[in-house]
């Protein structure tokens, strides 16, 4: 009981000229590979941040620490992790989890103790709609996930009729095939098939055999990279060939790539962020830049997960040089007036925190690269449609 | 629709008989619940996986290689802990194994990283067609190996003196060490013998589901309504069971949908344990260990 | 074999000195405490009360329930549900009671019939399915997508330290409740019933009664456990609140302490949830392996608890009269 309470009277205020930001990310559990990108996002920005000298902060120079700890996957540790974060270790700042669920409980916390909250992959409207003052985002909601990919099918020549919507049953796919359920209705297509299945199953063969049945020209999924890649290899032993087939997910994930391989090939998903995108900005110039740049460093490609948590780490800079403070009350306002652009895409924040002018672009893989396909404006090559049989 | 449901259910079914035989022995002669099984299977598929990515070894060459992995493995497991265990108290060998089985999950991790991995082979993807209906290459395959494993051990146990020391053991421990049987040795045998299976299994496995180092709590779930249903140290009642589980899967997504599946699965489990405990072809001796 | 019998003995009398001690430290806690080491404490508080609910069925009575959390979940989710029909918290926490007692009975009338191995699996079962549940009626739980609690409008050092102070209060119910039970005919119809259930029987007890009023009992804490967990944490999800493995770690917690005595549980949750706090600040990757490891090692060496081994070697270092540990 001793240890305890000096431990916890033992707290360390930050020393002069540093910006402490807390991190709970997923290392381990379900959502460790992601959560893995996003840290490597976050200490990217940090080192480019650094290796400048530190934020410019009303005339002083700040050097930036990022304090990590796993959640391991699981809402409850990352909110002990949160209020560790807030109490103990005394950061100024929290750069959010992957998860929307993890992201809810903690956003909780952090707004109780006012603390200011960026979480890049946090993007389920309903954190959104609490109330919360000090939590932002600034990639897209899950609402918007698959309308890319919708608004391409509204631009064909010769547009499909029959649509299926499947994913998992879980927080950020449900409100992704909801919306995509009805815009989809809202453009006249036929909604043929819908099914939400158990978000870990190891199997999906009597989905796609009602797939098959219902014989839908276009076969929307809302899945994790697991899932979609076990949708992708049952429809192919199956013998499913939709028109099209859009991930709301894991389109630009590497190892979902690697693991079909040619079998990849026409299948179109929604991307936060790639290499060709033709934004720019501070801190990183541009998308190419940041690919070369983030490989050198990481020896991988980055994922847009990595590169969302850099992008967060900007968008922080941008408002604490403009607050000329580390308040979070000064910082929140900055955010709030911004109105730029980063490498990842524009940035213009509503009071609730949400990035109004995040856009998604819809990728598609050809010949084994993902190519971006629309909007038109920022296209590499023009869609293949429709998808030719599975071989 | 119906014809395709009702192969992709057997197919289904068969793996799961296979990945469900291992664990029904191990409960059925020592009264050990392992929930380290799924564990196990999940170390099978990474044999596999790592076989076929560092040699290009198919999957089904791979098989062996995680049974003889699976198998020393799970002797030392069960000479060294297990045992101990079993001798205290049985119902602390479910907590037991739930620790080995985080452990092992955990060092999968740590080796291997939590990222997805698959075995995609040539032929993987590719169906027959019979009469309108698709059957994937791998998955009859697996069906059919998974079958063969399993009459395979119902011989071993039946015809050969290990095997049937292991079914002496199970039906009277005391009467068997009379008769110069060791009951240790048996069971370090018969739980060897149980992951062994578990890593066919998990090879077979690897061929057709995403690898990740959880993913043997997938199937736990599974295995363990198989094995109840089935008759608890029956193997015949495994097979018989796993079929029916796979149908019964398959039938529940065509008509109530897939995410019913483990509702149904789970009150199926619930009335065989409260109406016919026994399960289907199980043995009265089996399982019951004081 | 009773821990505190009627004529209280001299190591009864030390062992209440000792509790009442540690409880106003508990008391006095929250004053001196950052936020995040009360946080600390309420888990520590929550899972004992969580192993104490164990200890009643499993304990006391001898019907191992794995599936234990099955109560936890059912807890929070009746209180996240009564909240968003309404409910103030106090009042959903009630409820939360009411739909564990319902479950006990009807879900323990079948299966508390079920003996040994088949009862514990079957609790297993009986979370799983009900997590199940929870997804597939969806509506006003939230399904998979989680249920939101309200949020409350206190700071957070006023919010966090009533959190703790009920959890406090329901920690120290269930343990008190254990202490009394000791001494009287319905904890001895409980002992006689784990002992041998046929003898009991012979002995005119009404085993099924029994048996379920023991689990109504088990499952009123848990799940009261559950329902403040849910408002603290104000989001909750179907794999979070069935969680099985918040059972099995209480009931780690409860073989560690030693099962079938009032305190054990209580040490054996304050032992790995700070051991597990420790660990996992320092060992980023590795934490979920060193709890692994520390399962199998408690359960290899140390099956009979660690209030056993304290006690034995009490006993054997002092010559004091130290009362007889049920095993």
């Amino acid at each position: 009981m001793a240890c305890l309470l000096y431990c916890a009277t033992a707290g360390a205020a930050p020393g002069e000229n540093t910006l402490k930001i807390g991190a709970a990310v997923s290392l381990s559990g379900k959502f460790a590979r992601e959560g893995e990108f996003l840290k490597e996002g976050y200490d990217f920005w940090k080192d480019a941040a650094n290796a400048a000298g530190g934020i410019d902060i009303g005339g002083q120079k700040y050097k930036v620490e990022i304090v990590y700890n796993d959640d391991e996957s699981d809402a409850q540790t990352s909110a002990r992790l949160t209020e560790k974060l807030i109490t103990e270790d005394k950061v100024n700042f929290l750069f959010g989890p992957y998860s929307s669920g993890i992201a809810t409980a903690t956003a909780a916390i952090s707004e109780k103790y006012n603390v200011l909250t960026m979480v890049p992959m946090a993007t389920a409207d309903s954190i959104y709609q609490r109330g919360y003052r000090f939590v932002f985002c600034p990639s897209p909601l899950a609402s918007t996930g698959l309308l890319p990919v919708l608004e391409l099918i509204e631009s064909l020549p010769s547009k499909p009729g029959t649509i299926a919507i499947v994913g998992p049953d879980s927080l950020f796919p449900n409100i992704t095939a909801e919306a995509a359920r009805k815009k989809a209705e809202q453009m006249g297509l036929k909604v043929v098939y819908t099914a939400k299945y158990p978000q870990s199953t190891p199997d999906l063969s009597s989905v796609v055999t009602a797939l098959k049945s219902a014989a839908p020209e276009v076969v929307l999924a809302t899945g994790y990279t697991q899932d979609s890649l076990l949708l992708v290899k049952s429809m192919r032993e199956l013998q499913v060939n939709p028109k099209l087939i859009g991930l709301a997910m894991s389109i630009a994930v590497p190892d979902f790539r690697d693991s079909l391989g040619p079998v990849a090939n026409q299948i179109m998903g929604v991307d936060y962020w790639v290499p060709t995108l033709t934004y720019t900005g501070h801190v990183v110039k541009d998308s190419t830049t940041y690919a070369s740049q983030y490989k050198a460093k990481y020896s991988k490609d980055p994922t847009y997960q990595a590169a969302s948590g850099t992008a967060g780490g900007i968008i922080l800079q941008m408002a604490l040089e403009q607050a000329r403070s580390t308040d979070p009350k000064l910082v929140r306002e900055a955010l709030l007036k911004l109105n730029g652009e980063t490498f990842y895409g524009k940035v213009e924040f509503n009071d609730r925190g949400v990035n109004t002018a995040a856009k998604l672009n819809v990728t598609q893989i050809q010949e084994g690269r993902p190519t971006v396909v629309f909007p038109v404006e920022v296209r590499e090559k023009p869609v293949q449609y429709p998808k030719d049989a599975w071989k | 629709m119906l014809s395709q449901t009702i192969i992709n259910g057997l197919l289904l079914g068969g793996l799961y008989a296979t990945a469900s035989i291992g664990f029904s022995m191990v409960w059925g002669v020592m009264g050990v619940i392992n929930l380290a099984h799924g564990g196990f299977i999940m170390i099978g598929a990474y044999v596999s996986y790592w076989a076929f990515s560092h040699f290009g070894l198919d999957p089904f060459f791979a098989i062996p290689l995680s049974m003889a992995v699976l198998f020393v493995l799970g002797y030392f497991l069960q000479a060294v802990f297990v045992n101990r265990v079993m001798r205290t108290s049985l119902l602390l060998s479910l907590i037991l194994t739930f620790g080995i089985d985080m452990i092992l999950i955990n060092i999968v991790v740590l080796v291997f990283s939590s990222d997805f991995r698959s075995v995609n082979t040539g032929y993987s993807g590719s169906s027959l067609q019979i009469a309108g209906t698709l059957v994937p290459y791998v998955r009859l395959a697996t069906f059919v190996f998974a079958l063969a494993l399993a009459s395979a051990f119902y011989l071993f146990l039946r015809r050969t003196r290990a095997g049937q020391a292991i079914l002496a053991t199970a039906l009277d421990k005391e009467i068997a060490r009379l008769m110069a049987i060791n009951p240790n040795r048996v069971y370090a045998l018969t739980f060897a013998f149980g992951a062994a299976l578990a890593g066919a299994a998990g090879a077979l496995a690897s061929m057709l589901f995403p690898i990740s180092p959880s993913m043997g709590k997938e199937f736990i779930g599974a295995v363990f309504v198989i094995t109840v249903l089935g008759g608890i140290g029956s193997i015949e009642g495994c097979v018989l069971a796993g079929l029916l589980y796979g149908l019964v899967q398959a039938f529940t997504s065509l008509v109530l949908g897939v995410n019913y599946q483990n509702v149904v699965a789970f009150a199926v489990f619930l009335t065989i344990l409260i109406l016919r405990p026994r399960g289907l072809l199980g043995q009265r001796f089996f399982g019951e260990i004081s | 074999m009773s821990f505190l019998a009627r004529g209280a003995s001299a190591g009864a009398k030390r062992t209440l000195l000792t509790g009442s001690l540690v409880l106003l430290l508990l008391i006095a806690a929250p004053f001196a405490v950052s936020n995040y080491w009360l946080r600390v404490l309420t888990n520590i508080l929550m899972f004992a009360t969580i192993a104490q609910g164990l200890n009643i069925i499993v304990g006391y009575t001898g019907y191992h329930a794995f599936g234990n959390s099955v109560f936890f979940g059912l807890g929070a989710y009746a209180t996240g549900v009564g909240m968003a029909l309404g409910l103030p918290f106090v009042l959903a926490l009630v409820l939360a009671v009411v739909v564990a007692v319902i479950a006990a009975v009807v879900f323990g009338w079948p299966v508390l019939r079920l003996s040994g191995h088949y009862f514990a699996i079957a609790t297993v079962a009986l979370n799983m399915a009900m997590l199940e549940i929870i997804i597939n009626v969806g509506g006003i739980t939230g399904g998979a997508a989680g249920l939101a609690l309200p949020l409350s409008p206190l700071g957070p050092d006023t919010l966090y330290k009533i959190i703790y102070f009920l959890m406090l209060t329901v920690m120290v119910g269930a343990t008190g409740f254990i202490l009394w039970l000791d001494g009287t005919r319905f904890g001895y119809a409980l002992r006689a019933l784990r002992d041998s259930e046929a003898g009991a029987e012979v002995m005119g007890i009404n085993t099924t009664a029994v048996k379920i009023t023991a689990w109504a009992l088990s499952g009123s804490f848990t799940a009261l456990a559950g329902g403040i967990w849910a408002y603290w944490f104000t989001f909750i999800e179907p794999g979070s609140a069935f969680d099985i493995n918040v059972s099995i770690k209480g009931y780690v917690m409860m073989l560690m302490g030693g099962m079938g005595t009032v305190f054990g549980p209580l040490i054996g949750a304050a032992f790995l949830e700070l051991l597990a706090t420790l660990v996992w600040g320092k060992f980023l990757k590795i934490h979920l392996l060193i709890l692994g490891l520390l399962i199998v090692l408690v359960v290899t060496f140390m099956p009979r608890g660690l209030l056993y081994y304290l006690k034995s070697w009490a006993a054997v270092r002092g010559r004091r009269d130290s009362t007889d540990v049920s095993a």
